[in-house]
């Protein structure tokens, strides 16, 4: 017999859509961030934001800090799961007290990466002949498609530190561009592309996105978008990757 | 003795013998199996000749001590590994009866099945070696759980180990050892293999209930006793468990 549960403290359940979780692949070191839009969910802005990594009877916690401005408030690494094959998250936030009681939670998440051939990922990749050409972007049907030249093996070539550092911006400006392009109608739909495209810049950024009906306004927008992009590359610290993996020295990114 | 992996076709032979011994053949696990290398790959993980074990508890300090996490902390498990082990230990976890025969039951309790959550726990040697090494550094808490002699698991083991959230939860584990571990008798209590008040199943479900609105990865014992009906698990409650040492 099944027991009931009942939710005494009226927990709340986190969409998947407001909790992404990045892996970030550095050769065979592992970890990852994570993006959180909890504006909606009237949580105290001083209750605690959490996020346990899991796999079997492998368990990490990782302080977010808290509702107001959730962010990693000490290394990310997932040392103790090596492989980071099948590693599941959740997101918790807790009381801000001691009490251990739950306000929130997202359990079952997967993490999107390059690496992770199953992420829910807004982008498909496939093998094509390109003649010539090392990468492409591409629209169809399905939604965007970035075309690998199929001489190239496409892991190496998607982990490369050339690909993160150099092909990844280009193509989530592009990204953006196109879901804008395609108005927010489009956009308005919560399972579309282009709305899970334009709602991470807008994450990014921290202000949506500007008005599409404003077709005057072109500026406008690909500042929107530029500033989604600077962010995306110092979130993932792209330049000091570049840097420090294919230059070598210590600038900052 | 070096722990090596099986291959697939290792695997694929573990696989015969069982079912061999489950058909009820006096069927016994040969060094030529263990050592051939079309059937096994060495690991260079040494491990001594392993002692009687009393309980899952001891299987497991052995196992973690002998293996020093390699196998087991920082890495995917692996199958050809704890399948080996299983064989090179079938004596401790499937033991010979006065006919000869040995118990076999279900195949994940001797070849690992990492990627099934509902089922990786299940196996004889990696579940009692992950659940202590998930309580490293205040392992006598496992005491209770893993208090199942090595071939049996027993009921405490299967309402708690089956829940990931449950089983790598300090206090949760910390409770079934204050709740069921006798430290006099070094067993479990008396009435703690039952389904009624006060029993593991009955833990289990109210964990299952209280985990919509507690966060097990921080609480402490006492919050988590706190939360129990008092006069249903009051029984269990009776005796202070004895800090543990290596001796216990």
């Amino acid at each position: 017999m099944s027991i009931r549960r009942f939710n005494y403290t009226e927990r709340k359940r986190l969409a998947q859509r407001d909790v992404a979780i990045y892996l970030l692949d550095e050769g065979e070191s592992h970890s990852f961030d994570a993006d959180f839009d909890l504006a909606g969910y009237n949580l105290p802005s001083d209750a605690r934001v959490v996020v346990e990594a899991y796999r079997q009877t492998t368990v990490r916690r990782y302080a977010f800090g808290h509702v107001a401005n959730p962010s990693a408030k000490g290394p990310t690494g997932l040392e103790d799961f090596g492989d980071s094959s099948g590693v599941l998250f959740r997101t918790k936030v807790v009381d801000a007290g001691d009490s251990g009681r739950l306000l929130a939670e997202a359990d079952r998440l997967h993490a999107a990466g390059p690496k992770d051939a199953n992420r829910p990922s807004l982008i498909r990749v496939a093998d094509a002949d390109l003649d010539g050409e090392i990468w492409r972007l591409s629209f169809d049907a399905g939604g965007p498609l970035l075309e690998l030249e199929r001489k190239f093996a496409r892991e190496t070539l998607l982990n490369s530190p050339h690909f993160k550092c150099l092909v990844y911006p280009q193509v989530f400006r592009d990204l953006l561009r196109r879901a804008l392009d395609e108005g927010l109608d489009d956009a308005e739909d919560e399972v579309s592309w282009q709305s899970k495209a334009v709602s991470y810049g807008q994450r990014l950024c921290g202000e949506d996105a500007p008005d599409g009906d404003d077709s005057g306004d072109d500026d406008a927008r690909e500042d929107w978008i530029t500033m989604a992009v600077t962010r995306f590359c110092k979130r993932h610290h792209l330049a000091r990757k570049y840097t420090d993996v294919v230059i070598g020295g210590g600038a900052e990114g | 003795m070096n722990v090596r992996s099986l291959t697939p076709e290792g695997i694929e032979r573990a696989n015969v013998l069982l079912d061999a011994m489950k058909a009820g053949e006096p069927a016994t696990v040969s060094p030529e199996f263990l050592n051939h290398p079309d059937f096994s790959d060495d690991t260079g993980i040494s491990i001594g000749k392993p002692p009687a074990f009393e309980s899952r508890y001891n299987l497991a300090l052995w196992l973690n001590q002998q293996l020093d996490g390699t196998s087991m902390v920082g890495g995917v498990l692996k199958i050809g590994t704890w399948t080996w082990l299983t064989m090179a230990l079938l004596d401790v976890v499937a033991p010979v009866r006065a006919d000869g025969t040995r118990n076999i039951g279900a195949r994940p309790l001797y070849v690992l099945e990492p990627d099934n959550w509902r089922r990786y726990y299940r196996h004889l040697l990696a579940g009692p070696v992950l659940v202590m090494r998930a309580h490293w550094g205040d392992l006598g808490i496992t005491q209770a759980i893993l208090a199942g002699k090595p071939h049996i698991p027993g009921e405490l083991y299967e309402q708690i180990a089956s829940r990931q959230e449950v089983v790598t939860s300090h206090a949760v584990v910390a409770l079934t050892r204050k709740l069921y571990w006798d430290a006099q008798t070094k067993a479990l209590k008396r009435g703690s293999g039952g389904k009624g008040a006060g029993s593991p199943r009955r833990l289990s479900s109210l964990l299952e209930q209280l985990d919509v609105t507690w966060d097990f990865g921080e609480m402490t014992e006492d919050s988590l006793i706190a939360l129990l009906p008092h006069k249903e698990f009051a029984r269990f409650m009776k005796e202070p468990p004895v800090e543990y040492t290596e001796t216990s």
